[in-house]
Parts: structure tokens; sequence; C-alpha cells
């Protein structure tokens, strides 16, 4: 076999992809807040918190209450989108095919991916 | 002189794929070992979590490897690093409680040899073995000559789509 699709249940995926979008969400935001002066020490300085406090909950070892999250967010002066949408039906998925060379010397592709939206 | 393709089609690598996002394109690559294949099939569900309080460490890896493969935003030293000694080449992928040793063959594409539990290869000092371990296993392959990508700079190992 030439490729391995490492997947979880959707149950874990749901909660994987959910959890790492939100932190990629908030280090964002951080990173653009801190081109404009605002730092780690400063956001905990309003929230009243440590700044190692800060950094656990952007770095994910700090659990991340829905409370908290909303604190991040106005500390960064920040509003928050949040929307529950359903899946797709099955059949009107736009499908995506990308195929991607490997290497410079390789003629061959060697990912093929089929992203369909929803749940699979 | 192996190729990628040669040593996909002998078994000796393959690439690692995840089921990414709607919309999302992969945008970096990622090979393994069958060493790999079997910490991702069997080891990593075994690893407790510790560091995590959201995720599981088979979570956390995916979550890895869903941005990596992705193209999303890296995080030099919380999620990719070079360990020394930098001329090996040797770079871990990192989650809070997981650890993946491999190489960059080029930018962009990372060839995994080995994982283990975090808190492990800390309490262990199993840094320096797992270098040694991907360097042996690359040169054993001797891939396109053996060439991969040297020294520490994170934008020489992963680039990010405009």
């Amino acid at each position: 076999m030439t490729s391995f699709l490492f997947r979880l249940d959707p149950r874990k995926t749901k909660a994987a992809q959910f959890v790492a979008k939100v932190r990629r969400e908030l280090q964002q935001a951080l990173a653009e807040e801190e081109k404009h002066g605002l730092t780690k020490s400063r956001i905990a300085e309003k929230l009243g918190i440590h700044r190692s406090a800060i950094t656990r909950r952007l770095q994910g070892t700090e659990n991340l209450t829905l409370h908290s999250l909303s604190d991040l967010a106005w500390a960064m002066n920040r509003d928050i989108v949040f929307r529950l949408e359903r899946p797709m039906p099955k059949g009107n998925e736009p499908a995506w095919t990308a195929v991607v060379d490997g290497s410079r010397t390789d003629t061959q592709p060697v990912i093929r991916s089929v992203l369909l939206m929803g749940e699979g | 002189m192996a190729t990628i393709t040669t040593l996909t089609e002998g078994g000796r690598l393959v690439a690692i794929n995840v089921e990414l996002p709607a919309g999302i394109l992969p945008h970096r690559l990622l090979y393994g070992t069958a060493r790999f294949r079997q910490f991702l099939e069997v080891d990593l569900h075994a690893i407790r979590r510790y560091w995590d309080p959201e995720l599981e460490p088979a979570q956390q890896v995916l979550a890895l490897l869903e941005a990596y493969i992705g193209g999303y935003p890296l995080l030099f030293q919380r999620q990719y690093w070079p360990l020394k000694p930098h001329e090996d080449g040797i770079w871990e992928l990192k989650t809070p409680d997981v650890r993946i040793f491999g190489w960059f063959r080029q930018k962009d594409l990372f060839i995994a040899v080995n994982g283990m539990d975090a808190t492990e290869v800390k309490a262990g000092h199993y840094y320096g073995p797992f270098v040694r371990e991907a360097v042996w296993h690359r040169q054993s392959l001797d891939l396109d000559g053996g060439i991969f990508v040297e020294g520490d700079d994170p934008d020489d190992v992963v680039s990010v789509p405009a």
C-alpha cells in the first residue's frame, strides 16, 4: 500500500477539528493584534490574570471555557462569530481533487485527496 | 538512488493523508516509515492525555497533521522544532502530548520516522536516540542521494500558502 489515511471516528474528528480551529483563530487574532502593539502581558492585565495563563490557554494546555474564550475576545477587542450549520445533503457536496507532486524528481503524483463537505 | 515513488512503491515509505475540511486543499506533503504508520495505528492510541485538557493524543495528532498538510500556519517551537545537532536536519512535529521525529527532504515535504509519548521522550532523554534513528533511516533510504534540508531555519522547512 502506498498511502495511508489517518482518521479517527467522526465524533472525535469533529472535536479535534473544532478545538484546533478555535485555537488557530485565537493565535491568529493575537498575532494580528501584536502587530498593533497589544501584548500577552497587556491582555493578562486587562483580564486580571497571570500572563502564563494566557499562554497556556492559547497553547491548549489549559482548559478553555466559553467564558474564558469570550474574555480573550474582549481583551483583544474581537467579536466572536459562531454558527452551527447543517452539512450539505449527500450528493450536493462540492468535491475537490488535488494531485500534488511529491518531489521535483518524481513524475508520478503521490497524494490524491478527495475532500467532501460534511461528515464522512 | 531511490526516489519517493520507488520507495512508496516498494513499501519503504507510505504517503500519509488526512481528510481535510471542506474547501481546504493539501499544501504540504507527509510520508512515513512503516514504523511511523504502526505508531499512528497502534502506539498513539495507548498514550495517555496529560497536557491537553481538551484533546486526546490521537486527536492532537490528527489536528497537527491536518494543520501541516492543509497548509495552516504552524507555530515554530510549539508545533515544529529542529533538534540538535542542527546539521543533521532532524525535526520534531509536536503536540502537547506527542512527539513525531523525522526530516524534511525539501520544503513542505516531511518524512516521519517514529513517534512517542512526549512525557516519555523527555523523562527518558530519548531525543538523542530518536535523532540517531532518523539519521540512520534517512541514510538507509538513499533518497535522491540523501538530500535533506539542513539547519534550523523554520522558513526553510514549511511555507504558508498566499
